[in-house]
């Protein structure tokens, strides 16, 4: 065996040195020319030339050869580089000589197969993947062989071999086969208990079959299942095989182990019937083996503690007889404890309320030695925190009177807090290259600061983080604390042992034949000459996989024989950069329509099918732009019976929205994002249709990871039609403008620490929306608008998943007033008296601009837009919307089984006609009950609201008293 | 133009055309290459032993593969960093087994005393691991002393004359402990070679 290492008795070969050593080149001739061949033809690859160091002109250098060399390998595309020279005129010439890697990008079977190809590649596939390395060609073969004899081919004959393919550079593992005879099954012995029912006729277990071992095993797995399911859970049914010296002929023979027939009893205090089979799971596991009847009763005890039963035993016993197996379980369930109370003393340092805390046991509650146990853990942690390294926490448990069969027990927490140690002194040793004042600033142990063990393990932490990130690593950082002067002082040693620091010398992009390799280069955060960070190494990972751009990325530091510099490369797998999408679907839910006796509303449910269709294109000129087109439309009625289209009311197109987009993250080299969106939009409301084409540009950026800020400028044209209410009923503004146009600037700060978008379970939404729209922009009409939301979310301390949900939102609008001309039919000005055209003041909000609510998002007693009063209702039953509103919402998610949830809730709200109006007095007010189904596209929703305070808003028409809501997503 | 091209030909000494090999890549390790460069600096400095009559650059190659694999083994587990001063002696070993082809064999491989000295500190590491995986002396039996010394009669042979057993048991006794330690660093070598991914390119 050679020796590792040899830094000491060394061999010096300098004798057989000189006989490899190339001539001197003392005299670093110049390069004159370099060239790159691939297998002969001149390589023209920006990126591959870009590595080349021994540039022209430049004196040769053994160093720079041996750099371009290792640069072209971390290319990961070559077997072999080869650097030649040769006597040039004036100089040398270099030729580097690129031999590539040829990889297995398929496999052929040749031959006589015997077998179907697909099945062959299939075991291929299994195990070795699409393109198995050619340097396992022969364990592919060898696996195969198994293949073969398994189903029979016992005499198959196996050779692989490796043909490679150019331009590109690729090669096929061809296998080839010669399957010869198959064996066929002559001979079938049975060894089986009396009265075991085993029908082989017709299974593949028959003479006269080919042998199948697979195809036999899964004949054998079915009557193996079938003892199980009659109580033999340690049945066994197996085969084995013996093949003809000629591979012909095969014989079979099945071995039956039946095993007991086994029984489960419970003897002693009872269990509920629907968690014996969780505790002792020996029918879903049909296995009733010695582990797992220890766990069993393991299981049964960590039940009964956890109900107060603080002694309960569970033991089992088993019975054999010739064929059968009983198991008892024998439960002792013994007396049930329960809390009467709580208490601490010893403390001072740490007040009484916060260690009580700790221990989640109300007076009433069982008692529970783990979280007691638990609870004096989490105490004696507290302390030590503090600084208070010898403190004791005792838990006492003392038994009072016996009540209603449980017996009480009172709580108390002896604490022995101990003196407190403050940090005296910490010492540094062994950091060279990061100042003491550095290394300082990344502990929070201080001098004067109570002392803690974990907090000094999280500098130590920080402190190896803080190296790692300036590329030093193999850093060791070890911490030591001693205490002194009788505990109350403590003094921290931090010793570093930093190791050399590695550094970036190339990186190098491969994989990106679309995005532009500056794009890449722009989200990396480590760079050449400067350290191989951890940090930035993930971090920079991070970007490219935001960037959207790319299905795989993987960044890796080439190490090289004895060199502290690291090639670092960058390899992405681009994503397709067209993208389709479609969809189609069914919406349900309660609309507005006009026919009432005489066209006032009626709640209607509806369903609309509906489909989408979205086609994008990304990494646009090599950037991280994207253009992206969505369509959606539901085929749906428009409402009969009005006057402005007597003959609408079959199913249409009537709703539909198409908006295309332009994104660009990271624009200008910030963190900014823009985008520019056209929207056409065509929407059934419940007291109008409205048309919209509106164009939209936005430039929003991620001030914080949880705070979003975005501006916005868009265009937006109005139109209108189909309006429920009577000219009587609709505000002046909509009779002045049943199409308007309004240009508005309008800015968004959002907060949200959500853990999960769709389906929280902790965290706070916060989001503010701020409009301004002005004549002087272009607007027809002026207005101010502002619309503030909060969610929030608790997880409930419950064993089922409980989440309780709590939103608010309101929102106010100011339109500016403005005089408008009163004009006749014919759009003449209309003279007051004064012979000057009559005007009116205009300053409401165009119907667009204007709050609805009610619905399955706001407050669900109350159909879509159908919350109001008679101020914001119209008299035929339509709401008219209003400048201010008010929505509530509590809401309690509960897992139920599997997929399945429910929820109770409580909304209120109301639409107010002016902002002085909102009146938090005068809300409305619902209540009900939902179903939630997590499906793979977020929670499928219905909900069922009740009006609670349901009113005749028309004569004779009482507000409905529930309404039903189907949709995706939760409320809020 | 033929006729400058000719004369140019002409001008040019016999062996102009001849290419020399400079550098190639003579393995794989994982993702590192080791290059010919590699293997005769390793010659040249005393990192590897060539055993007498051996080919240098493959004895090279075959043990800076296994040097490769068992730093990559290093790399996983922390470990205190080598003392400067175990480094600096073995700089100056590496500088000794170089003797005065020091500076040829730098310009020539393109080594550079930065890289001589992180290839010292690997040296270290690699020791002080296998110090630390395997001990410094393992514990043999009485059988193992007497099989080392019949084994090895060369090394207990003084002036033509095997001496007994029982004068050199104390050395015959390192010599057991340190062939079993080699013999278990060598198995373990060959289990780390097995989970490798290593290529050795034909000459």
């Amino acid at each position: 065996m050679r020796r590792l290492p040899a830094a000491r008795g060394l061999l010096v070969a300098a004798v057989l040195w000189h006989g490899v050593v190339p001539p001197a080149l003392a005299q670093a001739p110049p390069v004159v020319e370099v060239r790159l061949l691939q297998e002969g033809r001149p390589v023209d690859d920006p990126v591959v030339h870009g590595l080349i160091e021994t540039l022209p002109g430049a004196p040769l250098s053994m160093r720079a050869v041996r750099e371009s060399i290792t640069h072209l390998m971390s290319l990961g595309r070559f077997e072999d580089v080869r650097v030649f020279r040769e006597e040039g005129v004036g100089g040398v010439r270099l030729s580097y000589d690129l031999q590539p890697l040829h990889p297995v990008d398929r496999v052929a079977f040749l031959g006589t197969l015997g077998v179907s190809e697909g099945d062959l590649r299939a075991a291929v596939v299994d195990r070795f993947g699409e393109a198995p390395p050619a340097g396992r060609a022969m364990e592919v073969t060898e696996a195969l062989r198994i293949f073969y004899r398994d189903r029979g081919y016992v005499r198959a004959s196996l050779a692989s071999r490796i043909e490679e393919t150019h331009d590109p550079d690729r090669a096929t593992m061809v296998i080839e086969v010669i399957a010869g005879p198959r064996a066929t099954i002559t001979d079938i012995v049975v060894d089986a208990p009396a009265g075991s029912s085993l029908q082989l006729a017709g299974t593949p277990v028959s003479r006269g079959r080919a042998y199948d071992a697979a195809a036999i095993e899964a004949t054998l797995l079915g009557f193996e299942d079938a003892l199980r399911t009659e109580g033999y859970y340690e049945a066994r049914v197996v085969h084995t095989v013996t093949f003809s010296a000629d591979g012909s002929m095969a014989a079979v023979a099945v071995f039956v182990d039946r095993g007991p027939l086994v029984e489960v009893a419970f003897a002693g205090d009872p269990l509920p019937e629907a968690d014996r089979e969780v505790l002792v799971p020996v029918r879903a596991e049909a296995s009733a083996d010695e582990d797992l009847l220890e766990d069993a009763a393991f299981a049964i005890e960590e039940y009964l503690h956890a109900d107060g039963y603080r002694d309960g035993l569970a033991t089992f016993t088993r019975e054999e007889s010739e064929d059968a197996l009983t198991i008892t379980f024998d439960v002792s369930r013994g007396p049930r404890y329960v809390v009467t109370g709580v208490s601490v003393s010893g403390n001072t340092a740490i007040d009484t309320e916060t260690l009580l805390g700790l221990v989640p046991f109300q007076p009433g509650a069982p008692f529970v030695a783990l979280s007691l146990q638990r609870a004096v853990a989490a105490a004696g942690d507290m302390y030590r925190s503090e600084g208070f390294s010898g403190v004791r926490v005792e838990p006492i448990v003392s038994e009072a009177d016996e009540e209603a069969g449980a017996r009480r027990v009172a709580i108390a927490l002896r604490v022995t807090e101990g003196p407190q140690a403050l940090v005296r002194a910490i010492r540094l040793a062994g950091n060279q290259v990061m100042p003491v004042e550095t290394v300082r600033g990344l502990m929070t142990s201080a001098p004067g600061v109570p002392f803690s063990a974990p907090v000094v393990a999280a500098d130590r932490d920080r402190i190896e983080l803080a190296y790692l990130d300036a590329g030093y690593e193999s850093v060791v950082v070890a911490s030591r604390a001693v205490l002194v002067e009788d505990g109350t002082a403590a003094d921290i040693e931090i010793a570093i042992d930093e190791g050399p620091q590695t550094l970036v010398d190339r990186v190098i992009v491969v994989g990106n034949e679309r995005t532009a390799t500056d794009t890449i280069e722009a989200a990396l955060l480590l760079r050449t000459g400067e350290p191989f960070g951890f940090s930035a190494r993930l971090e920079s990972q991070r970007r490219l996989n935001a960037l959207g751009l790319f299905r795989r990325v993987t960044i890796t530091a080439l190490g090289r024989l004895s060199d502290p510099q690291r090639d670092v490369l960058v390899q992405v797998e681009e994503a397709p950069p067209t993208t389709l999408g479609y969809g189609v679907g069914l919406e349900g839910g309660t609309r507005l329509r006009p026919t009432g006796p005489s066209g006032q509303a009626e709640e209607r449910f509806e369903v609309a099918p509906r489909g989408f269709f979205e086609i994008g294109r990304r990494t646009l000129g090599g950037k991280n732009r994207s253009v992206n087109l969505f369509a959606r439309a539901s085929l749906r009625s428009r409402d009969s019976g009005l006057a402005a289209t007597p003959d609408s009311g079959g199913f249409g197109f009537n709703e539909y929205r198409v908006f295309g987009t332009f994104r660009e993250p990271r624009a200008f080299s910030t963190s900014a994002e823009i985008l520019v969106t056209g929207i056409l939009d065509q929407a059934i409301r419940s007291s109008f249709n409205f048309v919209t084409r509106e164009v939209r540009a936005e430039i929003g950026a991620q001030a914080t990871p949880a705070v979003t800020v975005a501006g916005r400028y868009s265009y937006r044209y109005t139109r209108l039609f189909d309006e429920r209410f009577t000219e009587e009923e609709k505000l002046l503004i909509d009779r002045l403008f049943p199409q308007v146009r309004i240009s508005k600037f309008s800015g968004s700060l959002f907060r949200d620490t959500r853990d999960e978008a769709l389906d929280p379970d902790g965290g706070t939404f916060l989001g503010l929306d701020a409009d301004v729209a002005t004549r002087a922009a272009g607007s027809e009409v002026g207005f101010a608008k502002a619309f503030v939301q909060a969610f929030t979310y608790f997880r409930l301390p419950t064993e089922r998943r409980a989440v309780l949900a709590l939103a608010g939102r309101v929102g106010v609008a100011q339109g500016f007033s403005r005089e408008v001309p009163i004009v006749d039919g014919d759009g003449r000005p209309i003279l007051g008296a004064d012979g000057r055209p009559a005007v009116e003041m205009v300053e409401d909000l165009p119907a667009s601009e204007r709050f609805f609510a009610g619905g399955d998002n706001t407050v669900r007693g109350f159909s879509l837009d159908r919350l109001g009063n008679a101020a914001t209702i119209s008299p035929s039953g339509f709401p008219i919307g209003g400048n201010a509103e008010v929505v509530l919402n509590a809401e309690l998610r509960l897992a139920l089984f599997g997929p399945f949830g429910m929820t109770a809730f409580l909304d209120a709200g109301n639409v107010f006609p002016r902002t002085g109006d909102l009146d938090l007095t005068n809300l409305r007010a619902a209540a009900g009950f939902g179903l939630r189904y997590q499906s793979p596209v977020g929670p499928i929703r219905i909900d069922l609201g009740f009006n609670l305070d349901p009113r005749e808003l028309l004569p004779d028409m009482r507000e409905r008293r529930s309404v039903l809501h189907i949709s995706l997503g939760q409320a809020f | 133009m033929r006729a400058i091209a000719v004369l140019v030909l002409v001008a040019l000494p016999a062996d102009a055309f001849a290419q020399e090999l400079l550098d190639r890549v003579v393995a794989r390790v994982g993702g590192t290459a080791i290059t010919l460069t590699d293997a005769r600096a390793a010659v040249g400095l005393g990192l590897v032993e060539v055993p007498a009559g051996a080919d240098p650059t493959a004895e090279a190659v075959a043990q800076l593969i296994d040097r490769q694999i068992v730093l990559s083994e290093v790399a996983r587990f922390p470990q205190p960093q080598p003392a400067p001063e175990r480094v600096t002696a073995a700089v100056a070993a590496m500088r000794a087994a170089a003797a005065d082809d020091l500076d040829a064999l730098m310009e020539s491989t393109g080594f550079d005393g930065l890289r001589i000295t992180q290839a010292a500190r690997d040296s270290v590491r690699i020791e002080e691991y296998l110090d630390q995986r395997f001990g410094t002396s393992l514990p043999v039996s009485d059988e193992d002393v007497a099989r080392y010394y019949a084994e090895h009669p060369g090394e207990f042979t003084q002036d033509g004359a095997l001496l007994p057993l029982a004068e050199v048991e104390a050395e015959a006794r390192v010599g057991a402990a340190a062939a079993r330690r080699q013999e278990l660093i060598d198995d373990w070598i060959a289990t780390l070679r097995t989970r490798a991914e290593v290529i050795v390119l034909e000459p």
